[in-house]
């Protein structure tokens, strides 16, 4: 039963009779997880906070920066600094008192990816990495959930419902379906190389939205063996229709029961071709100890509490002007989150003729996890 | 027969353009040669190819009017 409360709040929704008392109520009884908090996730947390949708899990492990703003509305010029599912929290419940929120402030990571995913129905992949994008694939594969993809690049982007069963019981393809393979990060640069439309995710998030209400509540049909792609500058909207493959499929399958021991960092880079340098969190973890003089480069956007003693701040954004701060005849470990971005950094660097340039493969991310285990 | 090729994402970079027509190419293995060998380290980029709408596996016979679509993955969010 729906309070006196919800419905005022919902009556707007009630009076469709696709959705309408029944449909409201599947909402209020239904759990969705968002994994990334940013430019998808604010239009789909937004919406879904405002249609109802009972038990709402944010997961996302970074801070707000000036950056996110242009295109990220939860927040505001005073939340720089905060972590963006409290920030998002706060702001969704002045929206939406009925609903439940559940803070996962960390990064989706094999060991902890499981455990987070079984308790909700429906996942958002509102990430910005392909590593991410790989583990919530094979993850809601093992679990058998399914998950709304968005994905954006410039001015175009990319929607779909993976892993999703029809009133018939078939099961739709995958994102391993679309793409077995990952791209080699050098020809698949993010938003924070390669730039976005502000209104981009905001049309692409939204859409992902409309899709878990319809699958929640029955209304319309669900986006299932199709891919949607949005091109703002043509104006034009395209639907491809995908096949599920059961190779594909299989490789996810087979990571049930061992998702923790697969390193979905290296799989998302093992496809480069160049040749670049790389270092490890335990090797550098050595050369730190014994005192080498190595020059750490943290190239993330301001504002981040996890860096690497004794590291300087140069962001991506900012390296072109700051080139010169850099010394050729000392070594200089390149690092960000995940160690993508910084791998692009690293080739750049090489490319310039800097030839004692190491990426730290795993990013930061390795290295709190080598710390971790340190610790444990 | 003319083809119209359309390019998405970083792939419409890597063309110089977003889209293209092209003349007597008979399948889609030989149209991939023929992108490769025009635009310069296709190779090395992950997509998927579409034939008027619909994502292909293998082997494909083209015909006059197909509309031809090189979708790469987007890592944004």
């Amino acid at each position: 039963m729906l309070s006196n409360e919800e419905n005022i709040y919902y009556s707007r929704h009630l009076l469709l009779q696709e959705i309408g008392e029944q449909g409201q109520l599947k909402l209020k009884d239904a759990s969705v997880l968002i994994v990334g908090a940013g430019g998808l996730g604010c239009p789909v947390l937004s919406y879904l906070t405002g249609a109802g949708v009972g038990h709402i899990g944010i997961l996302d492990a970074d801070l707000v920066e000036k950056t996110n703003l242009h295109r990220q509305f939860l927040f505001g010029i005073s939340k720089i600094g905060q972590p963006k599912t409290e920030a998002v929290i706060n702001h969704l419940q002045d929206l939406n008192p009925h609903i439940s929120f559940t803070e996962h402030f960390l990064r989706l990571r094999p060991k902890n990816a499981i455990d987070i995913i079984k308790n909700y129905e429906i996942v958002i992949d509102a990430t910005d990495n392909f590593p991410t994008r790989y583990l919530i694939n094979d993850a809601c594969v093992i679990l058998d959930k399914p998950f709304v993809s968005g994905s954006i690049d410039r001015f175009q982007g990319q929607i779909s419902v993976f892993n999703y069963v029809d009133y018939a019981g078939t099961k739709g393809p995958t994102y391993r379906c679309l793409f077995p393979v990952p791209p080699s990060p050098e020809t698949a640069p993010d938003c924070s190389q390669n730039g976005v439309l502000g209104v981009l995710p905001g049309i692409i998030g939204n859409l992902q939205a409309s899709e878990v209400i319809k699958m929640i509540t029955g209304a319309g049909s669900v986006l299932n063996g199709k891919v949607l792609v949005v091109d703002t500058l043509r104006s034009s909207f395209y639907s491809f229709a995908l096949k599920r493959n059961e190779n594909a499929v299989e490789q996810a399958m087979k990571l049930k029961g061992n998702i923790i021991n697969f390193d979905y960092d290296d799989f998302c880079q093992s496809t480069l071709s160049y040749n670049i340098k790389q270092i490890s969190s335990q090797e550098l973890s050595k050369k730190l100890i014994s005192q080498d003089t190595i020059q750490l480069i943290d190239i993330r956007e301001n504002g981040r509490l996890d860096y690497i003693e004794g590291s300087i701040n140069i962001p991506r954004s900012g390296l072109d002007k700051n080139i010169s701060h850099i010394k050729r005849d000392i070594p200089v470990v390149i690092y960000c989150d995940l160690g993508t971005n910084s791998l692009i950094t690293t080739k750049f660097l090489t490319d310039l003729g800097f030839d004692n340039v190491y990426n730290l493969t795993g990013g930061i991310e390795a290295w709190k996890n080598l710390n971790e285990k340190k610790s444990e | 027969m003319k083809l119209k090729i359309l390019f998405f994402g970083i792939l419409s970079e890597a063309a110089g353009k977003q889209e293209m027509i092209l003349n007597d190419i008979s399948d889609s293995e030989t149209l991939q040669n023929h992108l490769t060998s025009l635009i310069p380290g296709l190779k090395d980029y992950t997509f998927r190819m579409a034939i008027n709408q619909e994502f292909i596996d293998g082997n494909r016979t083209l015909k006059d009017g197909d509309v031809v679509a090189m979708m790469p993955p987007f890592a944004g969010g």
